[in-house]
């Protein structure tokens, strides 16, 4: 006990203490969260009319980016199946990297979900047991247990991983291994939850179409390991924690996979849209090629079938067994996904109106600071978590030198 | 420069931008409530909504409710037994007598158009008459019917009797009940006002909470022009119009 | 990165550092946070605590409806008479909209405003009337909500208003995750304005686009007020919370008709209870020609559209 206290003390000081860059960056996420509290204090104040929702467009970029995140959270099980199903070697040092993201993605959703409320003040309505909780009528209440739960889930398996590491000790099976198998279908369920909040809305024919789930999980799956194949990149740069090519190189072939399929997926979505051409394409007419006049999203989402098309070619193309073309092309893929999964698919389910309003969206500038001011603190967090987590990988702190 | 330097000019200059932060915040002035995303809607407007605006005093209504009937007395200008002579253009059009324009109390709720606080102002031609307003035309016109077979006086109103009508058969109907003469030839719609859909309805759907409101047909209707003229819309809702 | 824990000196030093930078950082967030100072009223503990509509025992119910009274008499300088009108036995109620009658001439939606006490800036309407060309194919893309004309009816048109349907099989009522929105005995989908959280999923899920939102606090003149207010209907609502037609709950649960079909100058609203064989509703679903909107999505509304034959 008196251990875990310690090594929680040593945690919470190794936060607090880094090089000139880690104060820089850490630095810069502060100003820029500072920025994004003040905007949601003034959207607290005044409402969420300072946003550039309408009742028209009644979700915008708060959820768009809480859509991406879930995603994000979830591909950390494209790191666990390998390495605790298929025993993959390369990738078993990698996973604790895929949580902590998973980790500080899921307390960006939260975030995320919380700004979007009119009355976060009630929060407490939808707390089980105290509230009055809608279950399992609202898919919305399902997304609130799975990703509280998948956050629970992630924090016990990472610290008592970190833990055991600190204390030189391997994790005891009970504690450990069912935690983790739960986990894999965990992760699945987050995000199949999270576009079932779209899906069953029977009034929105963009949502409602059954291949959404499965293309949910394969961006996920290819924007996630994306994402931390760039971020153990930047490990690699910037502290001595040794990360190998191979498990890069396992990485990019799930990257690769994933992005193969989720275009797979897209192009069938498209198809379903476009050849049959009903009134249900309209909202796949805005988003694609503009409806009555109204194309506000049209440059956005072929920025993004370019930046993935580019990504998958990449990908599947050796060069990419060089890093600065892996980084090219997972950048390319972590902005093009941001951008179809986002503002791509949640904007033209609202346009048009069921009554057929054309009425454009764009994000105020108080809403973009919330935004920024979030995902700041999710990069913080994220990078606390790491900074927090490598000298107990490389044995620098241990239960050991204590004193 | 060391690394120890380099960590304290990193956490000096965040010091700085803190601060200056805290005192950017501090001064920037409350924040503006959100601006209004729409004009508002006029008040004045909301005037002729409540209470409802359409319904005529009709003839029928006002001898029923027992209200000033003396401009109604036919026998002041016409003999009882002098049936009138109706008079007629060449194309068989009746000319409609101007001291008949009184007769119809208008189809509008004055008030809709004209409030209290908004006095009439006349408006002249250049030969010196006044303008009759687009609204205030085609109140005293006889349409009835898509041909003019039917603007026959006496078709409805009594020859003998001048303040009674009558039906194609003869059968006379009182002023009161002109409903009665509608329904002989507008039988499905009868049929619907008597089921309580056709025509405007207020009051108290629970019938033993409170009576229903039903209006006679010559309350919303002009019998001489039965068709609704057209009604000025009341303003629609203020967001981006599509631009189409 | 430096390991910290080996010099004491060091260590000192930049914990002096860090306690100045979190100094700077403590008083850039009381100053960002700044602007909550402007809250004012925000949320009474009593308002904070509420329990859900139909936790309330009637005492608790009696309790809040005078605490609502003087809430509105603070903000709106007008006190009104709140009450909690229960639904009757046997009563289900069905709206029928005459599209052959129908001028558009949106009296009704001005009458509701007024009525149900809807905010005036921002502006929220539960009615949108729809001007769709006559040309036979009912496509909503082609409707235009908001025209403008010197008089109603145009040529080649017709008029079609939308409200909620109170449908049977509510979209809105199925996702809200905190049940603040549900179905009446009567048939009526009503909001507990205390309750909602404002999340907004029901108004994604509404294919009527029938649900409003308040996207701030809502305007409405005091001289203007109506002061007959229902708990579940037209008393003022709050930032930040949804609200919706209800069929003008505090005149239908008294027995009279709802200010929209009371306004209508052509007669085109109908309304009343489906259960009674004799009400006007009864009679149009008997014999005339029905039109459900969207009928394909299964909602079942208690919402139809009929002609005149």
């Amino acid at each position: 006990m008196k251990s875990y206290l310690t090594f929680l003390r040593r945690c919470f000081q190794a936060a607090f203490i880094g090089d000139w860059r880690y104060y820089t960056w850490l630095g810069v996420l502060t100003v820029l969260c500072f920025f994004g509290l003040n905007a949601y204090a003034n959207q607290f104040v005044s409402g969420l009319g300072t946003t550039g929702m309408t009742d028209q467009v009644s979700w915008g970029v708060y959820i768009a980016n809480f859509t991406f995140l879930v995603g994000m959270a979830a591909a950390a099980v494209m790191l666990v199946i390998p390495v605790h199903i298929y025993k993959n070697e390369d990738l078993h040092d990698l996973v604790i990297f895929g949580e902590l993201l998973a980790v500080a993605a899921i307390l960006m959703c939260l975030a995320f979900v919380t700004v979007d409320l009119g009355r976060p003040d009630r929060f407490w309505h939808l707390i089980p047991g105290i509230g009055i909780f809608h279950f399992p009528g609202s898919m919305l209440s399902w997304d609130v247990l799975v990703l509280n739960g998948y956050l629970l889930l992630n924090l016990h398996i990472c610290g008592y991983l970190i833990y055991c590491r600190y204390c030189g000790r391997r994790p005891g099976k009970w504690f450990y291994a069912p935690f983790v198998f739960i986990g894999i279908g965990w992760a699945v369920s987050i995000h199949t939850i999270t576009a079932f909040l779209y899906v069953g809305l029977g009034g929105r024919p963009f949502w409602n179409s059954a291949v959404l789930g499965p293309r949910f999980l394969a961006s996920a799956f290819t924007a996630g390991p994306a994402f931390i194949i760039l971020s153990l990149q930047l490990i690699r740069r910037f502290t001595e924690y040794r990360i190998t090519d191979k498990g890069l190189m396992a990485l990019r072939s799930i990257v690769q996979v994933a992005m193969l399929v989720n275009l797979f997926l897209l192009v069938n979505e498209v198809f379903n849209e476009f050849y049959t051409s009903d009134r249900a394409a309209a909202s796949s007419y805005y988003l694609f090629l503009g409806l009555h006049g109204h194309h506000a999203l049209v440059p956005w989402i072929w920025t993004a079938v370019t930046f993935n098309v580019i990504s998958a070619v990449l990908l599947v193309l050796p060069v990419s067994r060089r890093m600065g073309w892996l980084n090219v092309a997972c950048g390319l893929a972590v902005v093009g996904i941001w951008i179809e999964k986002g503002m791509g698919m949640v904007i033209p389910g609202f346009i048009p109106t069921p009554l057929g309003e054309m009425v454009e969206y764009t994000p105020t500038l108080n809403e973009v600071l919330v935004c920024v001011g979030i995902w700041a603190f999710g990069l913080a967090c994220f990078t606390v978590f790491l900074r927090m987590t490598i000298p107990i990988l490389t044995g620098k702190v241990s239960s050991e030198n204590a004193k | 420069m060391s690394e120890e330097s380099k960590t304290s000019l990193a956490l000096g200059t965040l010091t700085v931008v803190f601060a200056a932060l805290a005192i950017a915040f501090a001064r920037v002035p409350a924040p503006v409530p959100a601006p209004p995303r729409q004009p508002l809607v006029v008040p004045a407007n909301l005037a002729g909504v409540l209470p409802p605006g359409t319904v005529r005093i009709s003839a029928a209504q006002l001898i029923k409710s027992g209200g000033d009937t003396s401009g109604l007395d036919c026998y002041a200008c016409h003999h009882k037994d002098q049936p009138p002579v109706i008079k007629v253009e060449a194309d068989r059009r009746i000319i409609l007598p101007k001291e008949h324009s009184d007769l119809i109390f208008g189809m509008r709720n004055c008030a809709e158009c004209h409030p209290a606080d908004k006095p009439v102002k006349l408006e002249y031609a250049e030969d010196g008459t006044v303008v009759v307003p687009e609204a205030h035309r085609g109140l005293l016109a006889m349409a009835h019917g898509r041909n003019f077979r039917n603007e026959n006086c006496f078709n409805c109103h009594d020859q003998d009797q001048l303040n009674q009508l009558h039906t194609a058969d003869g059968t006379k109907v009182k002023f009161e009940d002109a409903t009665l003469l509608c329904a002989g030839c507008h039988g499905p719609t009868y049929r619907d006002w008597e089921a309580g859909i056709h025509g405007r309805t207020s009051g108290y759907w629970d019938r033993s909470a409170g009576p229903i409101v039903r209006q006679q047909c010559a309350s919303c209707h002009d019998p001489h022009a039965p068709a609704f003229t057209g009604l000025i819309p009341m303003p629609g809702p203020h967001f981006r119009a599509r631009d189409k | 990165m430096s390991d910290p824990s080996t010099d004491t000196g060091v260590t000192r030093r930049s914990f002096l550092r860090t306690s100045t930078v979190l100094a700077a950082g403590a008083a850039a967030v009381a100053a960002g946070i700044a602007p909550l100072r402007k809250l004012g009223q925000f949320s009474s503990v009593d308002e904070f605590l509420q329990k859900h509509y139909k936790e309330l025992t009637p005492e608790e119910m009696k309790t809040v409806l005078s605490r609502i009274e003087t809430e509105v008499e603070r903000q709106y300088g007008i006190r009104p008479h709140v009450r909690d009108y229960k639904p009757m036995n046997g009563v289900e109620y069905v709206y029928a909209l005459n599209l052959t009658r129908c001028v558009g001439c949106r009296k009704c939606v001005h009458a509701c405003v007024a009525e149900n006490n809807q905010s005036r800036n921002p502006e929220i309407q539960y009615i949108r009337v729809l001007k769709m060309p006559n040309d036979g194919t009912f496509d909503l893309e082609k409707s235009d909500p908001v025209y403008t004309a010197k008089a109603v009816p145009e040529a080649g048109s017709f008029y079609m208003p939308v409200q909620c349907h109170h449908c049977k099989n509510p979209p809105c009522v199925r996702v809200c995750p905190v049940k603040a929105t549900w179905q009446e005995p009567d048939g009526i989908t009503v909001v507990d304005y205390n309750w909602c959280i404002g999340c907004r999923y029901c108004e994604a899920a509404c294919p009527y686009f029938a649900r409003r939102f308040n996207w701030s606090t809502p305007s409405i003149p005091k001289e203007q007020m109506n002061t007959n207010m229902s708990y579940l209907g037209n008393r003022p609502r709050y930032k930040g919370v949804m609200e919706k037609c209800h069929f003008c709950i505090q005149r239908t649960r008294a027995g009279r008709y709802p200010a929209c079909l009371e306004v209508c100058p052509t007669g085109s609203r109908k309304f009343g209870n489906i259960l009674d064989p004799n009400s006007e509703v009864s009679y149009i679903l008997k014999n005339k020609r029905v039109l459900i909107l969207k009928e394909e999505l299964g909602t079942l509304p208690r919402f139809f559209y009929y002609f005149d034959v």
